[in-house]
């Protein structure tokens, strides 16, 4: 006997196998199960990149589904020239860094350097661990990435820990490569002094 | 990766065109050979942000993704469409007006009734009537919910949150 019914489980299934540009190609139809397929494929990459530019992850998945709301929106305007996840970084860095900046804006009008004292506080008392863990170079980065501008920090994130090549973190910011080089410069600069200066302890590791 | 390659590892981190998957296992590497952290650290102390951990994403995590885009994208089609309905809705009142003035100019002379005619139910009683709303989903976050009400042309999508205080 045929099988005439066409579960969106077994479609889903189908797109796991698709290429990244197949699936946006399939999402820019407005196929719903390709777009399913899109957000279990991207969901995990898209929450470590928004993680690490806003350090906080409910604020980052808030990002990602607003950045995928966003990708199904303007579905039709995504060009098969185009690298995909370029875009979506894109989509996803440019969301980070509008609610970096409603951040500030809102501590700086409600409790002006009050938090930070208190985590400079608390880390001071830290400080004689000998092993660094994954966890305190989280909050370190957080405690010096704040020194950073949005773009030096995007930059950073994208560049020096994603590892993605200039050209393509210039191509997900909008701007040159050259600019690209000179945040990251900029960024490594500070992040440098800052760790030198405030954790001395952590820049170099004991034996 | 053997010890202790440092420069070939220090080399890959700052590559222009990094081959990923090479990248990783050096960052894994990294992770596990203190010598190596030693080293690469003494050439620029930033490499150590290359350890941050990387947030593993739960299959829970990514179902849930997908259930509250899905949402969100109902609740902007409504939205949408009540806009539509919204930005109709001068036309609709300037074509009455024009309706009724041309009304009173073609029986401008007719005597009026005594009494006023009797008001239909308000909206507001005919809204009443409606509740209660509709649950359309449960979010994410605990006590957190989506109704819609609909009429014939209004839609009015609720997200009640009540965990919230305001």
């Amino acid at each position: 006997m045929p099988v005439l019914a066409y579960s969106s489980r077994q479609a889903r299934r189908s797109w796991r196998q698709a290429t990244d540009r197949q699936l946006l190609a399939a999402v820019a139809g407005g196929d719903e199960d390709a777009f399913a397929g899109l957000i279990e494929r991207k969901t995990g990459p898209l929450l470590v990149l928004a993680t690490r530019l806003l350090g906080d992850r409910e604020e980052a998945r808030d990002v990602v589904q607003a950045a995928f709301l966003r990708v199904w929106e303007h579905r039709r305007r995504f060009e098969p020239r185009w690298s995909p996840n370029t875009w979506l970084y894109r989509i996803t860095a440019n969301l980070a860094i509008d609610q970096l900046r409603s951040r500030r804006s809102q501590a700086r009008g409600r409790e002006p350097f009050r938090w930070h004292l208190r985590r400079v506080a608390d880390w001071r008392h830290r400080r004689d661990l000998a092993a660094l863990q994954e966890k305190e170079v989280a909050r370190i980065f957080e405690e010096l990435a704040a020194g950073l501008s949005d773009r030096q920090r995007a930059v950073f994130v994208l560049r020096a820990l994603e590892g993605l090549p200039s050209r393509e973190v210039a191509a997900i910011l909008g701007c040159r490569a050259s600019t690209v080089r000179n945040h990251l410069f900029s960024a490594r600069k500070k992040l440098r002094e800052e760790l030198l200066k405030r954790f001395p302890e952590y820049a170099t590791e004991r034996p | 990766m053997s010890c202790p390659d440092h420069r070939r590892l220090s080399e890959l981190l700052a590559a222009e065109r990094p081959d990923l998957a090479a990248r990783r296992r050096a960052i894994d590497h990294l992770r596990g050979c203190a010598a190596c952290r030693r080293a690469v650290l003494a050439a620029d102390p930033s490499n150590h942000f290359l350890l941050l951990p990387e947030p593993a994403t739960t299959p829970a995590e990514v179902a849930q993704m997908g259930r509250t885009v899905a949402a969100l994208r109902r609740v902007r089609a409504l939205e949408r469409r009540s806009a539509g309905r919204r930005a109709r809705l001068p036309r609709v009142a300037a074509a009455g007006l024009l309706a009724a003035g041309l009304a009173l100019l073609a029986g401008g002379g007719a005597e009026r009734p005594a009494h006023p005619p009797q008001v239909p139910p308000s909206s507001v009683l005919r809204a009443a009537e409606l509740l209660p709303a509709p649950l359309i989903e449960n979010l994410d976050r605990p006590q957190a919910r989506i109704y819609q009400l609909t009429e014939e042309d209004l839609s009015v999508v609720m997200i009640v949150d009540e965990s919230l205080e305001i």
